[in-house]
């Protein structure tokens, strides 16, 4: 464990005694990269906000379940992934159309209307921006599990943390995440050869 | 399934660039592989474009909204750490007390009862052993204390 991880523990244990100031401390370290992974998984601004305040609300009202021995991170992404989890299954319930939510049915057809991303000429920045855009919409593709392990690597949670907060194995994770970067390169190789972004195959469960 | 040699690498992509070290041991491997490159690159691409992506925009007050409505909660919930342990141990030696105190008073008045009653019985058992030749003459004695009789100066003044 890093000294971060043991200051995060010391800060949850203070916070298990009634410190607010300690826990005011994490919520400080932590809120952007609870932000990303929320907004990440539900695609809509608004939610993620409710979504991260309930993530930190429950954490602190679940503060005394938390174990010295456990990473706080572990801990806290497995809050917000359930409660992302229980925004997705509710929108399953009643499907709502979020304002933010990007028009996903273009995605497909798009065809870019500037030049090629090989030739010379066209900036790095604006290339980047739109490869971004497209893969932070094909990230919403990719299967819940797949999504979150590749979301949480990216957030620096190593594999074992990854497997706790999805309940499967190491080997397992690892898999997830390979299968996660499979796709989104497959999309991209595509896209880089043709110009033209590929509709999202059909999700498998994992 | 055969063991992809660059497979951390391309997992490393996604969080960073990779040092000289990792460059010199991609570009040996895609010397011998060269129909790898391909793949390489896509993912290079695609662990660049997943590290530039735009972090969620937080609100500036978020913090101290999270605060607030913790504290709220905490208005309305058990009171937790000092003060919570505190009101923890006192709630039941509370609760103790005021139940000794309510059976020390179910039992005074247990006592209060029995004295009574036993007050009662002894009253019965007076009167059950007067004699009946007593009670043949009750109201003739009762009328005599209802109406006294008149003083006798003159025994008085004799007997003075």
């Amino acid at each position: 464990m890093t000294a971060a991880h043991d200051e995060d523990a010391a800060l949850m244990l203070r916070a298990q005694q009634g410190d607010l100031a300690a826990f005011e401390t994490l919520v400080e370290t932590y809120r952007q990269p609870i932000f990303n992974f929320i907004q990440r998984m539900i695609r809509d601004p608004d939610e993620t906000e409710d979504i991260a305040q309930q993530v930190f609300v429950q954490a602190w009202k679940a503060a005394k379940r938390y174990r010295a021995g456990s990473r706080f991170s572990t801990w806290l992404y497995t809050i917000a992934r359930n409660l992302c989890l229980n925004e997705i299954r509710r929108r399953g319930r009643h499907p709502v159309d979020s304002l933010h939510a990007p028009a996903r049915n273009n995605d497909s057809t798009f065809e870019r209307d500037f030049e090629d991303l090989r030739q010379p000429g066209v900036t790095s920045e604006v290339l980047m921006g739109e490869l971004q855009e497209k893969i932070d919409h094909a990230l919403g593709d990719l299967p819940e599990a797949q999504r979150t392990a590749i979301l949480l690597f990216r957030e620096e949670l190593d594999y074992e943390q990854i497997g706790q907060i999805l309940g499967v194995s190491l080997s397992a994770t690892k898999s997830l995440i390979h299968r996660a970067r499979e796709t989104l390169r497959k999309r991209l190789k595509a896209y880089l050869r043709t110009g033209v972004w590929q509709p999202s195959v059909s999700k498998d469960p994992s | 399934m055969k063991e992809d040699p660059l497979s951390p690498l391309r997992d490393a992509l996604l969080r960073r660039d990779l040092t000289a070290a990792e460059e010199r041991r991609v570009t040996d491997w895609l010397l011998l592989h060269p129909e790898a490159a391909g793949d390489w690159e896509a993912d290079r691409s695609l662990g660049r474009a997943l590290r530039g992506l735009a972090p969620a925009p937080v609100p500036s007050n978020f913090t101290s909204r999270v605060m607030a409505e913790i504290r709220r909660h905490q208005g309305r919930a058990p009171a937790s750490g000092k003060t919570g342990i505190l009101w923890r141990r006192l709630i039941p030696a509370t609760g103790a007390l005021a139940l000794l105190t309510a059976v020390f008073a179910g039992w005074q008045l247990h006592e209060a009862d029995q004295r009574q009653q036993e007050a009662c019985v002894a009253g019965l058992r007076a009167l059950a052993a007067i004699p009946p030749e007593i009670l043949a003459d009750f109201e003739v004695i009762q009328r005599l204390g209802a109406n006294p009789s008149p003083v006798d100066y003159d025994l008085l003044a004799a007997l003075e």
